[in-house]
């Protein structure tokens, strides 16, 4: 068992798991630290939710990123949890894979058994894989650098929450991306093209029936604990269509 | 009894509590904190399957690991009087022959360290016959129900019923308790009265999550006696069921019970203790039973219900009868069900005056985790309901729900119902005080803000004996000894300062022992709020004693009698002079006792002792598109006779009323299929400092009339009882949304209000008056 | 390394240096309550969900009943025993949670005073509404939060942060 923040790990052995090795790799440098590289930000898997959402680069290149992660959780589980546990956990009520979904962001992964590198988009990774990945270590996460808004809404929490994005050229939205948070099976991700690069003024008003038409492409919600499916369906286009209030005014 | 009560010195007096620097610093030592030398861990298997024939209960692997010192199983139950339960003792030590719940304790292991007692359980086979199980109320009912037991009575020890009250015991097995209660012409009034409404409401069951889960260590101090330290707070009920499960006698059975780690009634009655003892015996050494949190979660939960009333008014809204049917769910075993039952039956006049009231509860069995006491013992549930409908009722009717409430309000001095002790509160003060508070007549209307208010009533203090002992030492110490537990209620700080009232020391000089069944003076348990009253009776009496002992001891030296003398801060006055006590005693030299004592004994009747009334305003602001609602202002207000401790009331009510708010908005243990889904701290959702509106306001009136020391009377159980129906109240009036179930989840309340637009489906009947 | 390995770590507990032989699946609670003998910082949910256990690493605060004990290796451990002054004078926090009766069953208390000493030795500028979200994640069953504001509305800034 590979050990990072060690969080859920120190969880499951409590409940019986004996696991034969323990591999510490939170003091291992490579896997700490935020850079810019490349026209991307890369996020070494043991960095802490404390640190990224402190970084005085990214909370300049990508504010709102800083602001999603500092109302994650609470201020135990960032200042010990890290964005690999965070993500490796396989817990769908975890908030870090949704954002990095909509960011466009990869997950980098060195693999255990043949030394090779694997990349993985966030938003096509799967939990259950994460949960019984044996051979591979999530090393770096990679945000690309490109013009884009990110909101999200977390009225429901913890039932139910959102975060989307909008990528722009210019005044343009050009396409979207929202993905569902909160304890349900995941991973839900659906992306919306806007059929001409629309100006934020025209796409404003809009914005109820965008968020129909992309609500409607979501799949049916089954919340753990929690409302039921109609609800979920009604409330996302409701969470979807404030969101893009949001992101169209800035 | 010379009691001063015109300058009190110590009574009144926001104190911090006598254990909050050891509290802050860490020194303060809990049951879990005990280590006792050369002792055993022990670890529960808990069944996985809400209902199953246990076929055989392999032990073998386990108790040949290295380090197993003992395994039992529901086969070293066979000599012993091996149930428990309240009034009804249905739960069995172990699982004996079948399980009723997941979670249920089948075997348990005693070993040198806790993993190792971990891994044995792993190595435990059980082998199980499936069966169907019963997991909720409607299932149990359903005529092809499987049954959780076969049909013979289980022992039990139930009271009298109260009056106007007849109780069934087990009539059939899927149903416990049937409890029937009422007075006045139930029907007559029915034919007689104008409007007629009938409404359902259901509640969630909650986890009462106290922070130190269940810890008991035991060990045999002979063959035939057993000491074990419990953070339980009913230490003398449970050395009475050590003694009878394992046929011991009561002076062989010793508890210790310090500091609790909180409660709110998961701590009463027995629990995991027996489990404890009997590890004990069979390893022959100290056993450590330690529970984790979610094993706690699984040992007891609040009853969820389903609660129809049937409320009958005047014309004007006069509330005039009254019929209330409940069916509680109870879970696998009885707990203190009954009892609860009771509290519920009695209790649906609440706060105003019916002509009739007629009520039927049922405790009903499911296969999930039993159900027992909380916070309020049932008067939640009740209030939920009656305070929902009220609102109702007054909305139906085009009345105020202040006004309509105002007008039917049972009356200080008056019995609220026929046989009951009469109200000691003015309930109409205390809805003017919440009512201006919240600027309710003032404010205007803003779109999507409303304001509820709820108000309840609950008895405390009813059936309780508690002791005490107070000795003054001559060189400065005054020893306390009651057999209240102190929970986090501040019960021993309450307790110093009346000691020091009437000794007229500082309370610094005041030390309260740690509960211990050999010495400490008897108390009947720490519940319904009586400890503050009832033990503050006997405490006062027993200063009181010491203090005239003290007096005479002197006068005899002063020669002059009694009455010339007070005492003060350890010295003797008389007129100008003063005599420190430890010169009076060293001046009549040795033989003479240094130590001046005092003890007394109150027993209070059946029947409710004091009253707590509480009364809850709520400013709430509704989002119509998604059912989420926020809720601006919190007001919450409470009688407490005469506060000993301001603060320590303010505490208690506050934390209180997040419970109930916990309860309002998410708390729920929920099941699919007798599956529990979030039984565990990490799913279980309880309220955070940011779910706690900052506009929350607690008042403490003291309008004088308890009947405790000083005019004083419980509050703790008051404060949480009404926050959810005010909250409901608050929404319909912001958005015209009825919520019928706990807790109100935003779901829920887009779903009311998709019917609210609807014409008022709920008013089943209108009759013309005569 | 194995589960099974006996390690050795350096770390300093309230200022007081330590080297312990541990085993790697010790937790930092266990190594804090049984080998150190300090009692104070409580098990409660031992899940990590309400904060009872909260010890400051380096200044962090820590969810002691998730952490292992060799990954505070080198590291200063702070516990509430180390809080109060060596003539057990109560600190700043301490004294605030005092003096407006924060404690009640008490289980959660030093959880929440290392909580909320953490947040004036990390904020040079402390805002109220700041320290609130940081108290957000500890669980106190008893009380209904407001004491926490109270007493912290009171509590003046931390000038000695490390």
């Amino acid at each position: 068992m590979i050990h990072a923040g060690g969080i859920d790990l120190a969880n499951r052995m409590k409940r019986g798991a004996v696991p034969e090795h323990v591999v510490t790799l939170g003091q291992i440098p490579d896997l700490c630290g935020i850079q810019e590289i490349g026209g991307r930000i890369e996020i070494g898997a043991a960095t802490r939710h404390w640190e990224i959402e402190n970084d005085p680069m990214l909370r300049c290149r990508l504010p709102m990123v800083a602001g999603y992660i500092a109302g994650l959780g609470n201020i135990r589980i960032r200042m010990q949890g890290t964005i690999g546990g965070n993500i490796m956990a396989g817990e769908p009520g975890y908030e870090m894979l949704p954002l990095l979904a909509v960011l466009g962001a990869d997950l980098v992964f060195a693999d255990w058994s043949t030394g090779g590198q694997e990349i993985t988009a966030a938003r096509e990774w799967v939990l259950p894989r994460a949960s019984s990945s044996k051979t591979l270590l999530l090393t770096s996460i990679r945000i690309p650098l490109r013009p884009i808004t990110v909101a999200w809404n977390r009225e429901l929490r913890p039932a139910l929450g959102l975060v989307a994005s909008l990528e722009w050229s210019g005044d343009r939205v050009l396409h979207g991306a929202a993905a569902v948070i909160g304890d349900h099976r995941g991973p839900m991700v659906r992306e919306h093209h806007f059929t001409e690069a629309l100006p934020a003024a025209d796409a404003a008003p809009r914005a109820a029936n965008i968020a129909e038409v992309w609500a409607d492409k979501f799949p049916d919600i089954d919340v753990l604990v929690g409302p039921d499916r109609d609800y979920c369906r009604h409330v996302l286009s409701v969470m979807l269509r404030r969101v893009l209030h949001t992101m169209l005014k800035t | 009894m010379n009691i001063r009560t015109n300058t009190l010195t110590q009574v009144g007096q926001s104190i911090p509590d006598v254990d909050s620097r050891a509290k802050l610093t860490g020194s303060a030592r809990y049951t879990s904190d005990i280590v006792i030398d050369e002792m055993l861990h022990a670890k529960v298997l808990r069944s996985p399957h809400p209902h199953a024939l246990i076929r055989s209960v392999d032990v073998s692997r386990a108790l040949a690991m290295p380090g197993v010192a003992a395994v039992v199983t529901g086969d070293d139950l066979t000599a012993l009087d091996f149930t428990y339960g309240m009034f009804i003792r249905d739960q069995p030590v172990l699982a004996k022959d079948k399980v009723r719940y997941v979670g249920e304790p089948i075997a348990a292991v005693a070993a040198s360290t806790e993993e190792l007692a971990w891994r044995a359980l792993a190595e435990i086979r059980v082998d199980y016959d499936v069966l169907a199980p019963v997991s909720s109320i409607a299932a149990a009912l359903d005529e092809r129900a499987p049954m959780l037991f076969g049909d013979e009575l289980h022992a039990s020890a139930l009271p009298p019923p109260p009056p106007n009250s007849t109780w069934t015991q087990e009539p059939s097995p899927n149903i416990l308790f049937d409890f029937n209660h009422g007075f006045g012409d139930v029907d007559g009034w029915f034919q007689r009265c104008h409007h007629v409404f009938e409404d359902r409401f259901t509640i969630g069951r909650q986890s009462h999550c106290a922070l130190e889960p269940h810890v008991s260590l035991a060990r045999f101090v002979a063959d035939h006696a057993v000491e074990v330290w419990s953070n339980n707070q009913d230490p003398f009920l449970l050395r009475q069921d050590i003694a009878r499960i394992f046929r011991l006698k009561l002076d062989d059975v010793r508890f210790h019970a310090g500091l609790v780690g909180g409660g709110f009634g998961s701590k009463s009655y027995c629990k995991i203790e027996p489990i404890a003892v009997l590890l004990a015996r069979k390893a022959r050494r100290a056993i450590r039973l330690a529970l984790t949190m979610s094993e706690s979660m699984m040992t007891v939960c609040d009853h969820g219900a389903e609660i129809w009333l049937r409320s009958g008014v005047s014309a004007s809204g006069e509330t005039l009868v009254r019929e209330a049917v409940v069916n509680l769910d109870g879970g696998a075993y009885a707990d203190a069900s009954p009892s609860v039952a009771m509290r519920i039956g009695t209790r649906f006049n609440g706060p105003y005056r019916w002509r009739a009231v007629r009520s039927r509860v049922r405790v009903v069995r499911t296969t999930t985790i039993p159900a027992g006491s909380f916070r309020g013992f049932g008067a939640g549930h009740v209030t939920w309901a009656c305070e929902s409908q009220m609102d109702m009722i007054a909305r139906r009717l085009g009345r105020d729900p202040y006004a309509i409430r105002a007008d039917n309000f049972v009356r200080l001095g008056t019995a609220g119902a026929p046989g009951e002790s009469v109200l000691d509160s003015d309930l109409m003060e205390g809805l003017q005080t919440v009512g201006e508070r919240v600027g309710y007549k003032s404010k205007e209307r803003v779109p999507k803000r409303g304001i509820g208010f709820a108000v309840a009533v609950k008895g405390g203090g009813g059936s309780h004996r508690a002791d005490a002992r107070v000795r003054v030492w001559a060189s400065g110490a005054v020893s306390l000894a009651a057999g209240v537990t102190e929970i986090g209620q501040s019960t021993r700080t309450v307790l110093t300062q009346i000691a020091a009232e009437v000794l007229n020391i500082d309370p610094d000089r005041v030390a309260v022992e740690d509960i211990d069944t050999d010495t400490t003076p008897f108390d009947s348990g720490t519940h319904a709020s009586n400890g503050a009253t009832v033990a503050g009776l006997a405490v006062r009496e027993a200063a009181e004693k010491a203090r005239v002992r003290i007096l005479e001891f002197a006068g005899g030296i002063l020669q002059c009698t009694s009455a010339e003398l007070d005492f003060c801060n350890f010295q003797v006055r008389r007129g100008e002079n003063r005599y420190l006590l430890a010169d009076l005693v060293a001046q009549r030299g040795p033989g003479v006792d240094t130590m001046f004592a005092g003890e007394a004994s109150v027993q209070t009747g059946s029947g409710s002792f004091f009253w707590m009334p509480v009364w809850t305003a709520v400013e709430v602001e509704v989002d119509a598109e998604t059912g989420a609602f926020k809720i601006l202002r919190l007001i919450n207000a409470t009688d407490a006779g005469r506060a000993i401790n301001p603060q320590r009331c303010v505490s208690q009510i506050e934390g209180a009323a997040v419970q109930g708010l916990g309860q309002a908005l998410f708390e729920n243990l929920a099941y699919c299929e007798a599956q529990p889904l979030n039984a565990t701290p990490l799913k279980y959702r309880l309220p955070r400092i940011s779910d706690v509106p900052h506009q929350f306001e607690t008042i403490i009136l003291e309008q004088g009339h308890g009947p405790g020391a000083y005019g004083v009377k419980g509050l703790g159980e008051s404060g949480n009882l009404t926050i959810p129906a005010a909250i409901a109240n608050a929404i319909a009036d912001a958005v015209g949304a009825r919520v019928t179930d706990l807790p109100i989840t935003p779901d829920r309340v887009l779903k009311a209000l998709g019917v609210a637009s609807k014409p008022n489906t709920n008013v089943t009947r209108t009759v013309e008056a005569n | 390394m194995t589960t099974r390995d006996r390690l050795t770590i350096r770390l300093t507990v309230n200022g007081e240096a330590h080297t312990v032989e541990i085993s790697s699946n010790l937790m930092l609670v266990d190594l804090v309550r049984e080998r150190l003998n300090l009692q104070g910082t409580r098990v409660a949910c031992d899940q990590g969900a309400c904060g009872a256990c909260t010890v400051l690493v380096d200044g962090r605060p820590i969810t002691a009943c998730l952490s292992f004990a060799f990954t505070a290796d080198g590291a200063a451990v702070l516990t509430i025993e180390g809080v109060a002054g060596s003539d057990n004078t109560l600190d700043t926090v301490q004294l605030a949670f005092h003096d407006s009766g924060v404690p009640q069953c008490g289980f959660c208390t030093p959880g929440m005073v290392l909580l909320a000493k953490a947040y004036y030795m990390q904020q040079p500028m402390p805002e109220g509404a700041d320290v609130e979200r940081w108290l957000d994640a500890n669980i106190c069953r008893c009380s209904g939060y407001q004491v926490f504001r109270r007493a912290l509305h009171s509590t003046p800034p931390r000038e000695d942060a490390p």
